[in-house]
């Protein structure tokens, strides 16, 4: 009987492989497929826990996006990095801290909407009502590199790569858009030959540049 | 499969293969992420960047201090806290706290096992519950493991107020203490400070694993073993019937048959104090002692006792108690014996020093957990709670617990999971994990850890301290008790109940006991709190207090097992007495010696297995006169024969991953104690019988030794210390098959191109006569590289995921057991066999020499695997999982791996990138404006290098270096290009970028008359083709790597 099971196992996984290849998805069957009890789960399951994903929501990775991706809030940033001239670490000030730019916390939005009038404005109004209920603002990512690459924005921004070569004029963006395509082909072609390179590295530029090609300066 | 034939498969193949690209374009999608802020940002929390937090371990009452890393909100990491005075590193079991606080078994909150309850109502419970006991003049009861710090000093007030108070471990520290008591008189455990000691004998204290201060113990035995710090090597001398990780490395073993232990040390104390001329206080006892008799009991020659006499008179020395496999009938006699040893050689208060303080908090015996279950068996406790411990799977065989806890009204259980000793009666309230909530712990009377939560809790749980609290809050104290003041210069009158009376939380009254005890009187409350909690320990060093021997007779001591009877000893594993049992990282960590796993398993000696007809598979049926157990078995050549030495720690029959895994050791005991109330681990009379069947245990190290091979290599004390300051190149005897002449002369003897190096060469050096076997590194390298556990069924195929093997070797035999150990990772050739094989350059040597591994692009042949000779590289079989909650301690810094994709040891490619990030931070911060910046500043220096690693950050014993050995002035290259250093398997000329350091064995036969490999000789010439034991010709010694490059990056060239 134990035998049979293994047979079994071993044709699940040869089929859900095939299945695969041919670009369909794996049955439910080849998940569950398992030689012990409970305890040790093997198979194909994403280790991750879904909370962080929209299924509903796709993005298409690989090209500029076709379409803005939809926000909770009609958030421009024509009005505060264009017409205000609110600088960009402003808002993002990890950016030249940390790994992540990230989205400001609500407390920063509040540091100033909590002096501007909210009548008939109503993206405004759903920021004061999360504000006022300390609800989180599920923003949707415009720019998503996969969990596989190690990205730091501190580097680029204290090197002198200036926000707009990566995420486009922002600063006359209604709707963010996302000009770039995040491939890895496009990342290198400006590791290979962007000028900060030489102005910050000098007579050592080309092993910086060799560093940069280096597979394990982003994958992790 | 049958009607399925290749052509028609290839078949199959190409039209699927044409679909698939029919069917996708470059570009896929992707579930749409949120980015979720936060409200108002928390002050210091920068997401995406670890925040650090000083901490306590609870995993055993050592009380050591941890590091943890907390990483967008979840701690993901442990490191030992470098400020610890005693303990700066953390054991295998340490790491396993971290992964016991993720367990899927948590409860979400208080339960009666039928219901959740909220805390309210289960206060109410408790109370209502006291409060009837109280009325029906039944006792309440805390039984528990040892507690120290403001815990013990609130359970001190509740005694005032009528509690029963019982602190017991099954393999702790209860003789020790009591034989303390006796010789000295005084209620404390000796510190034994190992590092100046040139002779260290041990009667089974598993000094560097499981004992109480086991670390700070580690780092003085891996100083005395180092050459480099005192032109000296210590002596380890074992007395005992089975050699275990703490005792393996010892140069000569007295196998005493288990139960003569105590006649052996107490003729050892004779031996030396007539080698030392010893006059003291205890003199007059010694005139009683039988040496002859004693070496006969044990099976010991008495001139080798003398010899060992000899050795310990000759110079400093420390003699170390026994453990659990040797603390039989005799356990406090035993220890008396050592101390008595230790007080005729003048060890005490040099190596061995009282007055310390040392204890884990209230310390009861065996004898005390037995009346109090008896009592409860009786009617005679109301309530009783128990505290850490799993009762009904420590009690002896004949200790009905779990009808006495039946007989309880209500038993309180603080665990964060069920166990065995979960019944009808019990209330589980989850008490949290130290990484979630305030706690404290004291060592010595001058060394206090302080455990600050490091994160929200996960489940709805309440610090064992704010449980007590509570308890002393609802049950007043009569009259105030203790008072506090431990520290001499600091002794307000405060009591713990006033403390307690006026704190809201126990996080509020570890502040204000601290304060109260520890804060020096000028201090300002605010300020120093602040630094206490970012160094996270408090430390004093107290005046050593002069003490002299009390004891007026010596305690009597068994005849033991008669001749012919088989003994049985019980030892800890990595799972200690079966508190990790449901941790499934510390099920899968092979043990030391067997390195066996998921399992219990009985250790014997191969020409024992031999007369019972053991094949390998076999069963082992053990029999006592309280229990049964049938295990397998593992012919070890460090058991005495005719002794059965079982592991302790599984046979639980609760838990996700510890329930049905192996037999319940425990159970073959007895409730027999020895004279102060401790209960027998060791010497226990065994009758032993083959079972045929499937044993199921199965080693992941198959072989015994290493064949001849000079795999881990030994070096000879005398040559060791003579060759310290470069006398010769090398002294590892390795003599490798030379290379044709032919190949020499066409200057071919390399197959790549030398890489280049420009900046870093990334390099490890392991000292293997500093390391124990004892598993730190490769638990610490698990949880920072997100190595999933496979299971025994899959480990059983050899499909274990972690990235450091630990390789033993037994290379001697009777005295000399030459127990060998290796620690094998990626050894990051710089001529890597791995690499040229992979078909899609998914794996590929880098700037910093490391054989750099991408998953994206490995399409899982396995070609580099086969190809590479240290069998480091490690294939993903199924995409592993981290049940619910163990994915939220992932460590976000590197991915994890899914079916079909090699993985292996990448020298924590994150953590150097971390590095070298930080370091280029500093150039560009002091970069002159206009101008490149200062390249000497972006790289990142020694020191900072040294224990990057996640292994050479746990290593307790600092076996492990890291570096750059592009930097000459680096310590791995200062410890790589030592004459003890060699590459492994450095024939094959793969230049590796790890160097290991040989052993030292006192038995080891001298090198005389070999020169050594000589370092980084040409490849041409030199080698006699007459060839082994030539002495200029051992190519590969010291190859010329790895691959030392000197740093000139402009003349760099792409490749």
């Amino acid at each position: 009987m134990r035998q049979l099971t293994r047979v079994t196992l071993a044709f699940a996984l040869t089929l859900g492989a095939g299945l695969a290849v041919a670009g369909i998805a794996p049955s439910a069957n080849a998940e569950a497929s398992h030689e012990s009890e409970e305890t040790f789960t093997l198979g194909m399951k994403n280790p991750l826990p879904p909370e962080l994903f929209d299924s509903n929501l796709v993005v298409t990775v690989g090209e500029p996006l076709a379409e803005p991706v939809a926000q909770p809030i009609q958030f421009t940033h024509e009005r505060h990095a264009g017409t205000l001239g609110m600088d960009c670490t402003y808002c993002h000030s990890n950016a030249r801290k940390g790994l992540h730019a990230g989205v400001p916390a609500t407390s920063v939005c509040m540091g100033c909407h909590a002096l501007i009038d909210t009548t008939d404005r109503p993206e405004l109004v759903k920021l004061k009502e999360a504000w006022d209920k300390g609800e989180v603002i599920a923003w949707n990512k415009t720019h998503d590199l996969p969990d596989y690459v190690y990205f730091s924005h501190k580097r680029h921004v204290v090197a002198g790569v200036a926000c707009q070569e990566c995420h486009g004029e922002v600063q006359t963006m209604g709707v963010n858009e996302r000009v770039a395509s995040l491939k890895m082909g496009w990342c290198l072609d400006c590791h290979a030959q962007h000028p900060s390179i030489d102005d910050n590295y000098g007579t050592k530029a080309e092993l910086r540049r060799a560093e940069l090609k280096d597979c394990w300066t982003c994958h992790k | 499969m049958q009607g399925l034939n290749r052509r028609d498969f290839l078949k199959v193949g190409a039209v699927a293969t044409t679909a698939t690209a029919a069917a996708c374009t470059y570009d896929y999608k992707v579930p749409q992420e949120h980015v979720l802020p936060y409200v108002v940002n928390p002050e210091n929390v920068q997401p995406g960047l670890a925040s650090y937090y000083a901490t306590a371990c609870h995993g055993c009452a050592s009380a050591c201090g941890v590091v943890a890393r907390n990483k967008d909100g979840r701690v993901v990491g442990v490191e030992g806290n470098p400020d610890h005075p005693l303990a700066a590193s953390l054991c295998a079991r340490g790491h396993f706290d971290l992964y016991a606080a993720y367990s899927p078994d948590r409860v979400a909150g208080p339960t009666d096992g039928r219901t959740a309850l909220s805390w309210a109502d289960a206060d109410k419970k408790v109370a209502d519950a006291v409060a009837a006991a109280r009325a029906a003049g039944k006792a309440v009861a805390w039984l528990g493991a040892y507690r120290s710090g403001t815990v013990d000093a609130l359970l001190g007030e509740l005694v005032a107020g009528g509690l029963r108070r019982v602190h017991w471990e099954p393999m702790g520290v209860d003789a020790l203490l009591a034989a303390a008591r006796q010789a000295y008189g005084v209620d404390e455990l000796p510190v034994y400070e190992l590092g100046g000691a040139h002779t260290i004998v041990t009667f089974g204290h598993d000094f560097l694993n499981t004992a109480f201060g086991a670390m700070a113990m580690a780092r003085g035995w891996a100083q005395a073993k180092d050459p480099a710090r005192g032109e000296f090597v210590a002596r380890m001398v074992s007395f005992e019937a089975r050699l275990g990780s703490s005792s393996s490395q010892a140069d000569h073993w007295f196998a005493a048959a288990p139960g003569s232990e105590a006649r052996v040390a107490f003729a050892l104390a004779r031996l030396c104090a007539e080698a030392k001329g010893y006059t003291g206080p205890a003199a007059a006892l010694l005139g009683a002692v039988d040496v002859a008799g004693a070496a006969a009991a044990a099976g010991l020659d008495e001139a080798r006792l003398k010899q060992v006499a000899g050795w310990l008179a000759a110079g400093p020395s420390v003699v170390l108690p026994g453990g659990p496999s040797t603390e039989g009938a005799d356990a406090t006699a035993l220890a008396v014996a050592t101390l008595l040893c230790n007080e005729v050689l003048g060890n005490v208060g040099h190596s061995v020093v009282f007055g310390r303080g040392a204890r884990p908090g209230q310390v009861n015996s065996y004898a005390d957990v037995k009346a109090l279950v008896d009592d409860a068996a009786a009617g005679k406790v109301g309530v009783l709670i128990l505290d850490g411990l799993d009762l009904v799977h420590l009690a002896p065989g004949d200790l009905a617990v779990a009808d006495a806890l039946g007989k309880c009204d209500l038993v309180v259980q603080l665990a964060n999971e069920p166990n065995d000793s979960s019944g009808d009666k019990t209330l589980l309230l989850p008490v949290g994990s130290g990484f979630e909530h305030w706690s404290d712990a004291r060592v010595e009377a001058g060394v206090a850890v302080l455990g600050q939560p490091a994160m929200i809790p996960l489940k709805d749980s309440r610090g064992l301290g704010d449980f007590v609290l509570g308890l002393v809050k609802s049950n007043p104290a009569p009259a105030p008790a203790a008072v506090e003041g431990a520290v001499p210069d600091a002794a307000p009158v405060v009591t713990t109940a006033s403390l307690a009376a006026a704190a809201a939380t126990f996080g509020d009254l570890v502040k204000a006991r601290w304060a109260a005890v520890y804060k020096p009187a000028d201090a300002d409350l605010a300020t120093w709190w602040v630094e206490v909690q970012a160094k996270g320990v408090f430390a004093v060093s107290l005046p050593v207090a002069s003490v002299v021997w009390q004891a007026a007779t010596l305690p009597e001591v068994g005849a033991g097992l008669a001749a012919g009877e088989k003994a049985l000893v019980l030892f800890a594993g990595h799972l200690h007495d079966g508190r990790w049992a449901n941790v499934p990282w510390a099920q899968e960590l092979p043990d030391p010696i067997s390195t066996y796993f998921w399992n219990t398993w009985v250790e014997v000696n191969p020409k024992t297995a031999e007369s019972l007809g053991l094949a390998e598979k076999d069963l082992v049926k053990l029999t006592t006169d309280t229990g049964t157990v049938e295990v397998g078995w593992f012919g070890s050549p460090a058991v005495r024969e005719g002794t059965f030495a079982l592991v302790a720690g599984n046979g639980k029959q609760v838990g996700k991953y510890a329930k049905g895994r192996g037999a319940n050791a425990m159970k073959l005991l007895a409730s027999s104690t020895d004279a102060s109330g401790s209960l027998a681990t060791g010497g226990l009379k065994v009758v032993a019988t083959r079972v045929s069947g499937n044993s199921g245990v199965h080693a992941l190290c198959g072989n015994l030794d290493q064949d001849g091979r000079p795999i881990a290599v030994a070096v000879n004390v005398d040559d060791a210390v003579k060759n310290l300051h470069g006398e010769a190149a090398s002294i590892v005897p390795l003599h490798h098959i030379p290379i044709d002449e032919r190949v020499t002369a066409a200057g071919s003897v390399d197959m790549f191109p030398e890489p280049q190096h420009p900046t870093y060469r990334f390099a490890l050096t392991i000292d293997n006569n500093a390391c124990n076997g004892c598993g730190a590194c490769q638990i610490a390298c698990a949880m920072e590289n997100n190595t999933p556990f496979v299971g025994p069924d899959q480990l059983q195929k050899g499909r274990t995921m972690v990235w450091i093997r630990m390789d033993r070797f037994f290379e001697g035999e009777g005295e000399n057991p030459d127990i060998r150990y290796l620690p094998a990772l990626c050894q990051q050739c710089s001529h890597a066999p791995c690499e040229g094989v992979c078909p899609v350059l998914a794996t590929y040597h880098n700037l910093d020499g490391l054989n750099a591994m991408i998953y994206n692009r490995c399409v899982g042949t396995r070609y580099c695997a086969n190809n590479c000779p240290y069998a480091a590289r490690r294939f993903n079989y199924h995409t592993w999982q981290w049940p619910e909650s163990y994915h939220l301690m992932l460590n976000p810094d590197l991915s994890t791996r899914e079916m079909g994709v090699m993985e292996k040891c990448t020298f924590c490619v994150q953590r150097t990138r971390a590095a070298k990030d930080l370091y280029r931070d500093v150039a560009f911060g002091e970069r002159e404006p206009g101008r490149p910046v200062n390249m000497s500043q972006n790289t990142v220096p020694d020191e900072a290098l040294r224990k990057l690693t996640a292994c050479a950050a746990a290593c307790p014993t600092d076996a492990i270096t890291f570096g750059n050995w592009n930097d000459e002035k680096s310590t791995v290259r200062a410890i790589g290009e030592s004459p003890r250093a060699y590459t492994l398997l450095g024939e094959l000329n793969t230049k590796p970028g790890v160097r290991y350091v040989a052993r030292i064995n006192h038995n080891a036969p001298a090198n005389a008359g070999h020169h050594g490999g000589g370092h980084h000789e040409a490849p041409a010439g030199g080698h006699d083709a007459g060839g082994h034991g030539a002495p200029a010709g051992d190519h590969g010694t010291h190859p010329a790597a790895p691959a030392a490059e000197p740093a000139h990056g402009a003349e760099h060239k792409e490749g």
